[in-house]
């Protein structure tokens, strides 16, 4: 059964079976949901590469790391293609997808000049612009030139640099079950007046944000019937890909899902917290392959996973980790061609205490982008050769 | 020229100050004339009631939920509302999230939030020393822990980029040499209590450690120095900084791109004469009244929440019907909307503007009417937005306007 067929069945059985208005089936059916689909996990604080991806056959991260080490009885390990390289223990839920080909791991991800401020390093992941001179995201630019507002969504409070434009901005839904409006009489009446009389200045912003709230209100309560085929962990993360997949299925139509897991900035105590976030999202990401798989939709998603940067190689006093530079990257999907897309990590020849960047991290864009048949050149304004990730 | 200001003027200036307002207070400061409207809005701030809780160190949760509404309720109530939105201010740029500083407790962030209220109008530098040696925000960049063998370099890295010069204006042995400074800035339970059996009413306190303090010769922006006073004597003269904090305070109370001239101009005020030096400037400048400037600025949740519960005549935050879980419910309604009091997202506080106004956090606020159902009749809606006419007006883009 194809793509199309598939969504138009299950509508129809949802119609049918859930007793839905029929105007509901008629709109989703309108939704014009391109075949390929770019979900992004951003993980907000600097993950560490060393403790995710670790080198446990080499004895130098075991001088540099007296404390936090991942023990190497404890590493996944991930056989010849990952070169001598293991997973942090909290990762075995991906390691089925490793072993059949469809996770590539990216270690040393980075750019020219790195730059160690959280924010800084974020905004240039999110502009792709290392020179910082862009303000739009690289999403964003994509998404100036789509006619649809549903082109791509944000799953959170607010849509972050990446997915800012000039013209627009993805819409922010925090979850599709909280998302329905719920005034006394007469004020939705008069909210729907007050949206067609046009201001000036923050008023007339304000207005247009009415406006896509508006728009959003009535597009997402339309996806309250489609259910998970799988059970998520009971997490923000989990809840929040739960809410990507019910998107996906109940023919939404954006071409990127963008979400978040923040809590990676583990100056302190890091081992405790990292195998902590690390389990989140394995846990969600494999969940989230198997409802993907159950609506047959999982050869056309690719998931990409990026951190602002990686840690500092040695540990500090309070047993984690200060801000570093290359990190590592995570891209899974049922057509993506796994591996290590980088060798073992050289821990003699760092950056003033960091791990190189090897990848820059605009190569792995082009492939996403062109994963969506976006034109990469235009949206990061010079050319980058795509990793043959699929 | 001098600044007309009447009615009208007294409506924005009470908004802008305070997030809060009535009619009665609108009138009486057009009363007054310009510069005793501000001198009183500017008057030193009431002290907050004490905070105590039976909670233990583990129910932080319920303890945020007191917190809050010890802190909203003294907003709502306090003759001197203007030092509390300054508080806030505070709260989102000298930041530290509740939900990552796991050892603190609500005593050390309702202190801390003390510190904000009592110093918040004073020279700058005075307060950043202060909040260098505030338990919660050695706890939250991590410098206590710091120790000369291996230095935590969080605390130095945001005192520059984010609480001084900004960046540019630093390198990173700059960051590493001063985290190497400030080890030994550490703390303990006052009175040195056990942090296992000390009950959630033990605040921390400052302790300087000589035994993990790196007592070397450091070098800090092309000087020779010693200490963590040392790095905080140079940032704290760094013309930069007042350029920096004063770009954000313009932001926070005029608009959010400040023309540059204004810019410079208030960052001379701010170094030489303190924040509130600062403000007096800013209100009493005809630039402040501008049409263009006027409604310029989205009210952040907090600003929002007070604003309408003070113009629905009501002192206690709760939202809704007031049971026992009416605080869960408030704290979950802010967390919906984007900002959690004492937790900002990250470091650098909240983003503010129209982020405030995406779908969902717009789409809960507007929710929000609906707890004031039944009480409509008795709305003041005159300061909190302008060309308020009823009720329905709260659906008005102007609503969210301050």
């Amino acid at each position: 059964m194809d793509r199309r067929e598939f969504i138009k069945k299950s509508l129809l059985a949802l119609a049918l079976g859930q007793g839905a208005p029929s105007l509901l089936s008629r709109s989703a059916l309108a939704a014009q949901s391109k075949s390929r689909i770019l979900v992004v996990v951003n993980l907000f604080g600097g993950n560490d590469q060393l403790n995710t991806l670790v080198p446990f056959r080499n004895e130098l991260y075991y001088r540099k790391r007296p404390n936090i080490a991942i023990k190497r009885e404890e590493v996944l390990e991930l056989g010849a293609r990952g070169e001598k390289l293991g997973l942090h223990p909290q990762l075995r839920p991906l390691m089925s997808v490793w072993d059949s080909g469809e996770l590539a791991l990216l270690p040393q991800v980075g750019y020219p000049n790195p730059n160690r401020s959280h924010f800084i390093s974020t905004s240039i992941w999110h502009t792709a612009d290392p020179t910082r001179k862009q303000e739009h995201g690289w999403l964003g630019r994509w998404g100036d030139l789509q006619d649809d507002p549903f082109c791509d969504t944000f799953l959170g409070g607010a849509s972050p640099q990446a997915l800012q434009g000039d013209l627009r901005t993805a819409p922010a839904i925090s979850s599709i079950e909280t998302f329905s409006i719920r005034l006394p009489r007469g004020f939705e009446e008069e909210l729907n007046r007050e949206i067609r009389r046009t201001r000036s200045g923050t008023a007339e912003e304000v207005r247009r944000a009415m406006l896509s709230l508006r728009g959003a209100l009535d597009k997402i309560g339309q996806l309250r019937e489609v259910k998970n085929q799988v059970a998520y962990p009971d997490n923000a993360f989990g809840k929040s890909m739960a809410d990507v997949a019910r998107m996906i299925a109940g023919g939404l139509g954006s071409s990127v899902y963008y979400t978040t897991l923040g809590g990676w900035d583990t100056h302190a105590a890091q081992p405790p917290r990292q195998a902590e976030l690390l389990g989140y999202l394995a846990q969600t990401l494999a969940a989230f392959r198997q409802d993907m798989r159950a609506i047959g939709r999982d050869k056309d998603v690719m998931v990409m996973v990026f951190s602002e940067f990686g840690r500092r190689v040695e540990e500090n006093a309070s047993y984690g980790t200060d801000h570093g530079k290359g990190g590592l990257m995570l891209v899974l999907g049922g057509a993506i061609k796994g591996g290590l897309y980088g060798g073992e990590p050289d821990l003699e020849d760092l950056d003033d205490g960091d791990l190189k960047y090897r990848t820059d991290f605009r190569n792995v864009y082009a492939s996403a982008l062109s994963w969506i048949e976006a034109d990469a050149r235009s949206v990061l304004m010079g050319d980058f050769k795509p990793l043959p990730l699929f | 020229m001098p600044v007309r200001f009447g009615y009208s003027e007294a409506t924005h200036l009470l908004r802008r100050a305070a997030a809060r307002g009535r009619k009665e207070e609108a009138l009486e400061l057009a009363e007054m004339g310009l510069e005793a409207a501000v001198d009183s809005l500017l008057r030193d701030p009431v002290p907050a009631p004490a905070y105590t809780t039976s909670f233990t160190r583990n129910e932080r949760g319920p303890q945020l939920q007191q917190i809050t509404r010890l802190w909203l309720s003294h907003w709502l109530t306090t003759p001197t509302p203007a030092a509390e939105r300054l508080a806030l201010f505070w709260q989102g740029h000298l930041t530290s999230e509740y939900r990552e500083t796991r050892a603190a407790q609500g005593i050390d962030f309702y202190n801390q939030l003390a510190t904000f209220r009592a110093l918040g109008y004073g020279p700058y530098g005075q307060l950043l020393r202060a909040i260098a040696k505030d338990p919660v925000m050695l706890l939250y960049l991590n410098n206590a822990e710091s120790r000369k063998e291996h230095p935590n370099e969080n605390w130095a890295r945001e005192l520059m980029e984010l609480y001084t010069v900004g960046p540019g204006n630093y390198t990173e042995k700059d960051i590493q040499e001063a985290a190497r400074a400030f080890t030994g800035w550490t703390v303990r339970l006052k009175g040195n209590q056990r942090l296992r059996e000390a009950p959630a009413t033990v605040p921390f306190e400052f302790v300087f450690r000589p035994e993990w303090h790196d007592p070397g010769p450091k070098t800090f922006m092309g000087r020779s120095i010693r200490s963590g006073d040392d790095v905080l004597d140079i940032l704290i003269a760094h013309p930069q900084t007042y350029r920096f904090v004063g770009r954000k305070l313009l932001a926070f109370y005029l608009t959010p791109e400040p023309p540059q001239a204004l810019v410079e101009e208030g960052a001379r005020v701010l170094r030489e004469g303190g924040t509130r030096e600062m403000l007096r400037w800013l209100f009493t400048h005809e630039a402040f009244y501008a049409p263009q400037h006027r409604g310029a600025i989205v009210k952040s949740p907090i600003e929002y929440v007070v604003g309408l519960l003070y113009a629905a005549r009501q002192t206690d935050p709760v939202l809704g019907k007031g049971d026992e879980k009416a605080m869960g419910r408030t704290l979950a309604a802010f967390a919906a909307m984007g900002q959690i009091p004492f937790d900002p997202p990250n470091v650098k506080g909240w983003d503010g503007g129209m982020s405030w106004l995406a779908e969902s956090p717009f789409l809960a606020r507007l929710n929000l009417i609906g707890a004031l159902a039944g009480r409509e009749v008795g709305l003041d809606l005159e300061v909190f937005m302008d060309g308020a006419s009823g009720p329905l007006s709260l659906v008005r883009p102007e609503a969210q306007l301050l």
